[in-house]
């Protein structure tokens, strides 16, 4: 699959949150948003 | 990353953000909790977002056997380390994985540039007065992390009337230059800056170009070994000319301190 490419819209996608709650990420519309990878380790 | 210590600079500037990892709720409720996280921490335990978006890593073993955790059959499914930016609809504007999944950025490089915005200077900070140019250097952090990378910024402020050269150049001429003095792991990497514009001066046929006004350059220094607390030495070599004359070559010294903090876990 290849990566998020600049120019194009990001895929849509939906996780939980710590509190329960799901995010998804067409719910940033309208405001600029930073996504960071990661993991805890 | 910093993020958290860069959430307010974030904020001023109109930008969202969240973290997503393949860690379960319950790992990432502690860790936020340890860390004092104020941003939204996503689960993507199964990689679902994170193999839509393709970013999945696919050198677990590598990653796991760096960080010192061990490889559980459960485990497959982390993200590549690296941040995108999203506009207000959506689309991917930015996208910084560095290639190397053990050098990091600061929030405040990230906010630079994949916004356009500056945030607040936490680094520290040098001035220097030379003929015709002021400068001005900073650090984007007060300390370095092993293999972190930090900016070294430059302004110049070049007096009205003046110019200082850009390379190509002829023979003869001294073009701008940003030099760090050596430190054994200290990775410089290649000056991002503004293009020179072409310049001509009267009753010379060879071709210039030159700065002037303000120019802000930036290198990236990546802190290959745990060097201890350091000065971050910067020289900065110009010489200033109008149409019709030059002033004398200088070079002007800059020193950065810089200290070096140990703890991994606290980087995001």
């Amino acid at each position: 699959m290849s990566p998020v490419q600049i120019g194009a819209v990001a895929p849509d996608f939906a996780l939980p949150t710590l509190d329960g709650h799901m995010i998804r990420l067409s719910g940033y519309r309208g405001q600029r948003l930073l996504a960071f990878m990661w993991a805890s380790w | 990353m910093e993020l958290q210590r860069s959430l307010a600079d974030f904020a001023a500037n109109d930008v969202a953000v969240f973290a997503i990892s393949y860690d379960g709720i319950d790992v990432l409720a502690s860790f936020a909790e340890k860390h004092g996280i104020g941003f939204p921490l996503l689960s993507d335990e199964d990689s679902h977002a994170i193999r839509a978006l393709g970013l999945l890593n696919d050198r677990l073993e590598e990653l796991h056997a760096f960080y010192g955790v061990t490889t559980r059959d459960d485990m497959h499914g982390v993200a590549h380390a690296g941040t995108f930016a999203l506009d207000a609809q959506g689309i991917v504007t930015d996208k910084r994985f560095l290639g190397s999944y053990r050098v990091r950025e600061t929030g405040a490089a990230v906010l630079e540039r994949s916004f356009g915005a500056r945030g607040s200077v936490r680094g520290p900070e040098a001035r220097a007065q030379g003929p015709g140019v002021a400068v001005r250097a900073y650090l984007d952090e007060a300390h370095y992390r092993f293999f972190q990378r930090l900016w070294l910024t430059v302004d110049l402020q070049i007096e009205t009337g003046l110019h200082v050269y850009g390379r190509p150049i002829p023979d003869g001429y001294v073009p701008l230059s940003i030099d760090v003095e050596p430190v054994d792991g200290l990775v410089v990497g290649d000056r991002e800056g503004p293009a020179p514009q072409p310049f001509r001066m009267d009753r010379l046929d060879e071709a210039f170009v030159v700065y002037s006004g303000t120019a802000t350059f930036a290198l990236p220094l990546t802190f290959t070994k745990r060097a201890g607390d350091l000065v971050v030495r910067a020289s900065v070599r110009y010489q200033a000319c109008s149409a019709t004359d030059c002033l004398i070559p200088t070079t002007l010294q800059l020193e950065l301190p810089l200290s070096q903090i140990n703890h991994v876990d606290a980087e995001i």
